[in-house]
């Protein structure tokens, strides 16, 4: 479990826009290890699918502007390459499934044709020869309908995606997504489009189908209970800024930042009635042009210092693998 | 691509209840059916030689024997009218045809990469749509010689701009589609996308277009004609025919009126047709 792939650090990335810069990414350092499933969570708004679409190098350049930062991936700074070369890392090398699976699928095509795309470039970069032998893309097509549990295969290739349900499409999604054997997968809020059941369902097919690939996933949500279920670790961000990393029950069980404190006691428990009304916490994410200074979380925090406006915060270690940004843990 | 039986038998389910699209079937198959068998048949198909002078017959009122009457030089108007098929259809065919293409790709190209090519590639059909058609077609006809090829020629010019900015609006919000995000991060090669993702997604609004526009581009190459510019005597054409007619319209009305009647017709039947096809294609009429 060391092997780094991937690692982002110092990552700063702002939107120029004619109303003002807007600083959507702060300083976020990110690691994920080999086969591990990390947890990005935090509210709208607070940088999440950016951090994904700049990993992918599909920040749309203007207004977006990375202004700092590395993303070393295999090897190299992604961030250094062109768009030609980032085309070849994606599919195989990095790849993505977003929140809304009804509108992911080009809606001319077969589920069929639109796989065994993806299988196709997979095999063109892995110089097999068989991209040219339809029977061979044809049964992987197959193959990867039945991993991601869709009846009957063979038919279901034929079908265009407007026929499909939600979850159906989505398991297509997974399925482009893992076909192409990518050492990395981004899933930005895969489950929040869907109603509950589906949603365990497709949490359930990710996790298994993650660790036949052996690949490692960024796993977007804004739904601790999601995150809780398939994260190896989780990281909390506010503001563009990540404000604690833990592994997952650690995390659960011992939040330290107050931001991850208010969240959980935001959260339904599972058990007993409710006898109390759930707690909210107050304020709303700051304007991401205008982030107070310091600690971006100060105007909603119950333990405000008076250092916390003045001096932003760096993410430290407190207890191994557990790293928190909040000046109670300084001293 | 494949396209799926049950899509074309609800298009045809769709386009059977439009009473105004099956008139503007109608008609274009018919002028589509007529234009190929002239082409099969030639002047045989016709119960007059479309120009033989027969002085003596000439400026004969519409009749049994000559359904539009004759003209000037005693030519049968009817047969004239039906040999002119082929000649218009080629005119509006690939008019549009070549329009399509050019158009499309360019604006596909243009819309979907965006920036400093979208800026180029727009600012240089800006120029096309500049150049006032009408005046080049005369330039053209002056420069080279009046002819049916020059006048598709000068209208291409200032005609594909139009599908240009149709096909650069289709793929800028294309573009955005969450579909297209999910081919860029599958790792699809931009050219790639644009070919079989942007371009198949934005033909229906241009086909649409296509179709009406046939009727509009005929009308204008008969515009050519009827200055002069387009086909040249003896050979018949229909904008050609009305010109030749004007002389005459207090006393042989029939010999500008009925070509020009035949034009209207063609034109109105593409786009009727045209119009059904917006319609069908059009997922609110669907269920």
């Amino acid at each position: 479990m060391t092997d780094q792939i991937i690692q982002v650090s110092e990552l700063s990335v702002v939107f120029e826009t004619l109303e003002g810069r807007y600083s959507a990414l702060n300083n976020v350092d990110i690691t994920i290890n080999e086969s591990e499933v990390v947890g990005l969570v935090g509210e709208s708004g607070c940088g999440k699918s950016t951090l994904a679409l700049a990993i992918m190098g599909l920040l749309p350049r203007p207004p977006a502007k990375v202004i700092s930062g590395s993303i070393m991936f295999s090897g190299t700074n992604l961030l250094r390459y062109n768009e030609k070369q980032m085309e070849e890392v994606r599919g195989t090398g990095i790849s993505m499934i977003f929140q809304e699976p009804l509108t992911s699928l080009n809606p001319l095509f077969t589920i069929g044709d639109q796989l065994s795309e993806t299988i196709r470039i997979k095999m063109q970069r892995h110089n097999e020869h068989d991209a040219r032998d339809e029977r061979k893309v044809r049964a992987e097509v197959v193959d990867w309908l039945k991993r991601v549990d869709l009846a009957d295969p063979e038919s279901a290739m034929e079908r265009y995606p407007h026929e499909w349900s939600g979850g159906m499409r989505q398991r297509v999604m997974i399925a482009m997504a893992l076909a192409a054997k990518p050492a990395l997968m981004l899933a930005d809020e895969p489950t929040s489009a869907l109603d509950v059941t589906t949603q365990a369902q497709i949490l359930r097919l990710v996790k298994s189908l993650v660790q036949e690939v052996k690949a490692s996933v960024l796993f977007i949500s804004h739904d601790l209970a999601v995150v809780a279920q398939i994260a190896d670790r989780v990281a909390v961000m506010y503001a563009g800024m990540v404000m604690e990393e833990a592994p997952v029950n650690e995390i659960f069980e011992n939040p330290l930042h107050p931001y991850t404190q208010s969240l959980m006691s935001a959260f339904p428990k599972e058990t007993g009635v409710r006898k109390t009304r759930l707690e909210t916490i107050p304020g709303s994410v700051p304007n991401l042009a205008r982030i107070p200074t310091g600690c971006p979380f100060h105007p909603r925090c119950k333990f405000v210092k008076q250092q916390c406006s003045t001096a932003r915060p760096e993410l430290r270690e407190t207890s191994p693998g557990h790293k928190v940004a909040c000046v109670i843990y300084n001293q | 691509m494949s396209i799926d039986r049950k899509e074309i038998a609800l298009t045809l389910d769709v386009l059977r209840r439009d009473r105004l699209a099956i008139g503007g079937i109608a008609v274009v198959t018919l002028f589509i059916l007529t234009s190929i068998a002239v082409l099969i048949f030639g002047n045989s198909l016709v119960p007059y030689d479309p120009t033989v002078v027969n002085i003596s017959a000439a400026f004969q009122p519409p009749s049994i024997q000559h359904l539009f009457g004759t003209d000037n030089l005693g030519r049968d108007i009817f047969s004239r009218c039906v040999v002119a098929a082929p000649i218009d259809a080629e005119i509006g065919f690939s008019i549009v045809l070549v329009s399509v293409l050019i158009g499309g790709i360019v604006g596909s190209w243009a819309g979907y990469v965006g920036g400093k090519v979208d800026e180029l590639l727009m600012r240089i059909t800006d120029i096309f749509i500049a150049v006032p058609t009408l005046v080049l077609a005369v330039a053209v006809g002056v420069a080279l010689g009046p002819g049916i090829e020059h006048v598709i020629e000068a209208n291409l010019v200032g005609w594909w701009p139009v599908y240009a900015r149709l096909a650069r609006a289709g793929a800028l919000s294309l573009k955005e589609s969450q579909f297209i995000e999910a081919a860029k991060v599958a790792g699809l090669a931009r050219f790639k996308i644009i070919i079989r993702h942007i371009i198949p997604n934005n033909i229906s609004p241009i086909l649409v277009y296509a179709t009406l526009d046939i009727g509009n581009a005929i009308l204008y190459a008969s515009v050519l004609s009827y200055l002069g510019m387009g086909a040249q005597p003896p050979q018949a054409e229909w904008g050609r025919m009305v010109f030749d007619g004007q002389v005459y319209l207090t006393n042989a009305w029939w010999m500008s009126i009925l070509p020009g009647l035949v034009i209207f017709t063609v034109a109105l039947g593409f786009n009727l047709f045209g119009d059904g096809l917006r319609d069908t294609l059009d997922p609110r009429y669907r269920k």
